[in-house]
């Protein structure tokens, strides 16, 4: 329980929790004590001294982020007295920070500016020469200013709390400290996620996608949804001139707080590459040309009436992607079961999470949930860091924040999660025996066999189980079929009166769970099928020859119609013989479910130039080719208001909902009744047939296996191909 | 009588005329004649440069966020060539710089915002351009060293 | 890396703080006393040996003064030039020693025997001007017991 206090802040007295920094209560209560190096949930630093005010009964001026609040406490944070430090502070910091602000990239923006501009003198009081540093590039994407730095360690701060790539530090001391990376030469080898970049109150760190391009005050931000990976981040798309400058995150109110990954932070430019397909292709003699969209739309909708006339509706698969917006998708999978009237409509995804969600028996944790109050977080699998940087980062505020207890079970030793972790390492491949451990003590001997974990150590696992009261498991992909299963009955088998189960599955796209909701099946035809059974594939925004590789090359070659809706000429639009030109997340409105289940909002940061459409236009005018008029509305908001009345977990979700509460969790039906003899029969066989003898893996996998991959998206980002050596040419391996 | 009146009011106008004639001139033979100009007429910019013939502007984009008729398009770039060698007279350097003077209202308000001085209104007054096209003024053709002073004008000293 | 008996001392630091990183100070005098100075080697080891980053040895190293960088001679002259001192005359025994070693001030004389540093009080206010050889202090200078206690060392 808190306990409140009473104290008086500039002669009027309140009421605050006991022991939280002054200063958080004084902003809280509307105060404003100006500050440079206090940032919100890092450890105070008291570095700037521009929070100074006056204490009753201590001799000098204190610093407000560091003191904490006690019964009796008698605060002034305004006199001359305190204006005349802050004065003197600025002063101080500005000793040796260059006045560049013209050139300076933070320059409308700069908390120095205001600082300067509100507490500072008109005439700095120092004679002496300032101290000159060049300015250079710690990797690719960050530069460094040294002389603009003013030392309030609030980057080393974010790396070390909330990234934990401990990336960064102070060389030296007094005025000729400098921040430095952690390579030998002082360059950075880290994520490259630019949380820095976001926290640096000055220009001292800088984006190299965003300088020199703009300013604060010629771009427009939109709050968009990240096209990443499945956490769902919420970032400003900065946009000048028809072209994303650079997304950010300034901003409290989405569920990653202020942080991104090096995706969500340096990966959209492709939105402005000038590769992108900006008008319909047709493929005349082997070659694609161009056309007119009425060319274009005819031919995709006579031939998919003829291939149904010949062949049956059946011989037409249609596949989406997983990071289209669910309007996309609800509209896909009406135009595939309503329009055409085949039931191959499927998502590609990575990995089949539909065992999981058949089997849910408890409630999906949002980051809000791993962040609050004190648990046990249990991962299974995965690898948070490199494929879902949000939830690493949730993790290790969790265990620093709260002392939540993190246990991680894994084929390998992860990198850059938190050191007070517990680490079960257990065979490759053996996740499905943890499981069965978890359901079924009586085969804890087994399991040990084939995990490599002693009896004792699974059992520590269960009786940590046994002891948490709050409960969040975390499945990485590396847990599949019954396994699965299993881990979505772990809610029945472990929720009791006093403790609360939820899970999270670590799933890879930004809509994998909407791609699931809105009714797409994971079930793709087999490659062998195509040109046999199936005739022509409808393809959205999918690229299954980067995803599965040459086995479709073929089968795609063997189609007689292949329809691609396209960014970007990818190499299964190589096979197409039409290709829609359609239009990114940045440019349409609509909305994504996260790995959570929380419905956020896709808005349109710019215009889209060329004769692009969105997919869900292309889809209606091809249907209305065929002779069908699509009972689909005319915007992304009658849209949404259309499916949550139709789809299961999503009624009542409206844009006003969205907007007032940042993310909406949709509501999952959750299995009440375990049949626990056939999950358990079904387990014990996929555990019979694990290869018991696998060798144990020791190496932890590199830095960058997620994060420095290679995408059909993240490809034609330049910083990103400058950065990684990404030639023209594609190539598979690195889907 | 009113043939009387018109010759009266003929004869009152030529007097005026006449009392003219003596009197200075105020109009001047343009363009045989230069046009006299003060100092502080806010005519076509000038972007300027500095003493070593480095462009000033560093490409801030302050007057283009000061023009009350969106008449500046600026786009900064980076040269990080040392200071002898580069356009600028600092790394950042404006790559291109419009001015639309079908926009422009010669407010002023850009020189005012200009933190470095790169940007003053100069004394050219001789606006009129066959085609659209040809307002928009590049870089080139508003830098110091590119323009001379019409020989139609002469600045009061 | 080093000696069995400084591997041992280093153990025996390391078991004492419940944070290893804790140790770092200690181990690092360790270290320089081992070498003499710290490379980027002993860095690297130390780094290491504790558990730690390469970064964050490196960023403790630069703070304090007394940890060297480089190599330096085999009596390092800790000259203190702040006001006591100053106003007391260090500036003469500063040159005086300058001129009879032939080095200034973060030098160190060819025959790696002397270093010269400049540093900041040493505390001896009241005996100044003062200088620290290596750990030793000696107070009162004058350019003439300068010489004496420099050719004394052995």
């Amino acid at each position: 329980m808190t306990e409140w206090v009473k104290i008086t802040i500039d002669g009027k007295s309140y009421s605050a929790p006991r022991g939280r920094y002054l200063l958080e209560v004084c902003e809280e209560l509307g105060i404003y004590v100006p500050n440079f190096c206090y940032y919100y949930k890092l450890p105070p630093q008291a570095a700037c001294r521009m929070c100074l005010v006056r204490i009753e009964n201590i001799r000098k001026l204190q610093t407000a982020c560091t003191v904490r609040v006690q019964d009796g406490m008698v605060v002034t944070t305004n006199s001359d007295e305190i204006i005349g430090a802050r004065q003197g502070m600025v002063d101080f910091i500005l000793a040796n920070h260059p006045l560049d602000c013209p050139m300076c990239d933070k320059g409308g923006e700069c908390e120095l500016q205001y600082m300067s501009l509100t507490y500072g003198n008109l005439f700095g009081r120092y004679m002496e020469t300032k101290e000159h540093r060049d300015e250079y590039q710690l990797s690719p994407f960050i530069w460094l200013d040294p002389q603009r730095c003013i030392l309030c360690y609030r980057c080393i701060r974010v790396c070390d709390e909330w990234v934990g790539d401990h990336a960064l530090g102070v060389l030296g001391r007094g005025a000729h400290s400098e921040i430095i990376g952690n390579k030998r030469d002082g360059t950075l080898e880290c994520e490259n996620c630019g949380n820095c970049v976001e926290v640096c109150p000055v220009g001292a760190l800088t984006s190299a996608n965003f300088r020199f391009r703009a300013r604060p005050w010629d771009i427009e931000d939109t709050i968009t949804t990240c096209t990443y990976c499945a956490d769902g981040c919420q970032l400003k798309l900065s946009v000048r001139d028809g072209k994303v400058v650079r997304a950010w995150a300034k901003d409290m109110t989405g569920i990653n707080m202020e942080f991104l990954c090096l995706k969500g932070r340096y990966g959209n430019e492709f939105v402005n590459s000038p590769d992108r397909v900006h008008a319909p292709l047709i493929r005349r003699q082997g070659r694609l040309e161009q056309a007119s969209w009425d060319e274009a739309i005819g031919l995709v909708a006579s031939r998919l009436k003829e291939i149904t006339a010949t062949h049956g509706a059946e011989s037409i698969a249609c596949l989406g992607s997983p990071r289209l917006t669910n309007e996309v998708l609800y509209v896909l999978n009406k135009f595939a079961r309503d329009v055409i009237g085949t039931p191959w409509i499927s998502h590609i995804a990575e990995h089949d999470w539909r065992p999981l969600f058949n089997m849910l028996t408890a409630p999906l944790a949002t980051q809000n949930d791993i962040r609050s109050g004190k648990k046990t977080l249990l991962l299974i699998g995965g690898n948070p860091p490199e494929y879902n940087p949000l939830t690493a980062y949730s993790l290790r505020y969790a265990v620093r924040e709260n002392g939540s207890r993190l246990i991680i079970v894994n084929a390998r030793p992860l990198l850059r999660l938190p050191e007070e972790s517990e680490f079960f390492h257990i065979r490759p491949g053996s996740e499905p025996a943890l499981l069965l451990a978890l359901l079924d003590e009586s085969q804890l001997n087994l399991v040990a066999e084939i995990t490599n974990l002693s009896v004792e150590r699974l059992g520590a696992l269960r009786r940590a189980l046994e002891e948490s009261e709050d409960l969040v498991v975390l499945i990485g992909p590396e847990v599949s079929g019954a396994a699965l299963e299993a881990a979505g009955a772990l809610g029945a088998r472990w929720a009791t009166e006093r403790r609360r189960v939820r899970l999270l599955p670590l799933m890879r796209f930004n809509n994998s769970l909407g791609a699931l909701d809105m009714g797409l099946t994971g079930d793709l035809p087999a490659p062998e099928d195509i040109g046999a059974h199936i005739k022509a594939l409808y393809l959205v925004g999918v690229d299954p020859i980067r995803t599965y590789g040459d086995r479709w090359r073929e089968a795609l070659a063997r189609a007689e119609f292949v329809v691609v809706h396209e960014l970007f000429t990818t190499e299964t639009a190589e096979y197409a013989h039409v290709v829609l030109p359609a239009m990114s997340f940045a440019e349409i409105d609509g909305t994504f479910t996260n790995n959570a289940g929380q419905v956020q909002r896709v808005r349109r940061a710019l215009e889209s130039g060329g004769e692009r459409r969105p997919d869900w236009v292309i889809l209606r005018l091809v249907a209305k080719g065929m002779g069908v008029e699509m009972d689909v509305r005319g915007s992304a908001m009658a849209m949404l208001k259309d499916l949550a009345e139709r789809v299961p977990g999503y009624e009542g979700i409206t844009y006003e909902q969205i907007d007032a509460e940042g993310a909406v969790q949709t509501h999952r039906a959750l299995v009440k009744e375990v049949s626990w003899n056939d999950l358990l029969d079904r387990l014990n066989a996929q555990v019979a047939a694990l290869d018991r003898n696998r060798d144990m893996l020791t190496e932890p996998p590199a830095l960058g296996t997620g994060l420095f991959e290679r995408g059909t998206l993240i490809e034609h980002v330049p910083l990103m191909a400058q950065a990684f050596g990404w030639d023209g040419s594609r190539s598979r391996d690195d889907r | 009588m009113a043939v009387l009146n018109v010759i009266k009011a003929i004869a009152k106008g030529l007097a005026l005329t006449a009392k003219h004639i003596p009197q200075n001139r105020i109009t001047i033979q343009y363009p045989d004649e230069p046009v006299l100009i003060e100092r502080r007429f806010r005519g076509l910019h000038i972007l300027n440069l500095d003493e070593n013939g480095k462009e000033k502007c560093v490409g801030c984009y302050l007057c283009a966020i000061a023009c009350p008729a969106d008449a500046i398009y600026i786009e900064a770039a980076e040269d990080p060539r040392p200071y002898e060698e580069r356009i600028g007279v600092d790394r950042r350097y404006a790559k291109v710089y419009n001015i639309d003077y079908g926009k422009c209202i010669f407010c002023g308000y850009c020189e005012e915002a200009c933190p470095e001085d790169a940007i003053t209104m100069g004394p050219d007054f001789e606006l009129a351009w066959e085609r659209r096209e040809d307002m928009i003024l590049t870089k080139d053709q508003l830098l110091a060293s590119n323009r001379k002073i019409s020989p139609r004008l002469k600045l009061i000293p | 890396m080093f000696s069995q008996q400084a591997e041992r001392e280093i153990d025996r630091l390391l078991a004492r703080y419940p944070r290893k990183r804790s140790a770092i100070i200690p181990v690092l005098f360790i270290a320089q006393k081992e070498r003499g100075y710290l490379s980027d080697d002993v860095l690297e080891y130390v780094a290491k040996r504790m558990g730690l980053t390469y970064l964050d040895v490196v960023t403790v190293v630069s703070f304090y003064t007394m940890f060297y960088r480089r190599p330096i001679g085999k009596y390092n002259i800790q000259l203190c030039n702040n006001v006591s001192c100053m106003l007391c005359g260090s500036e003469k025994i500063q040159e005086h020693i300058e001129r009879k070693l032939g080095i200034t001030f973060g030098q160190t004389t060819p025959d790696g025997r002397f270093t010269l540093t400049e540093v900041q009080c040493l505390g001896s206010c009241g005996t100044a001007p003062v200088m620290q050889v290596n750990f030793d202090y000696y107070e009162n200078l004058t350019p003439e017991n300068v010489d004496q206690i420099l050719d004394s060392l052995p």
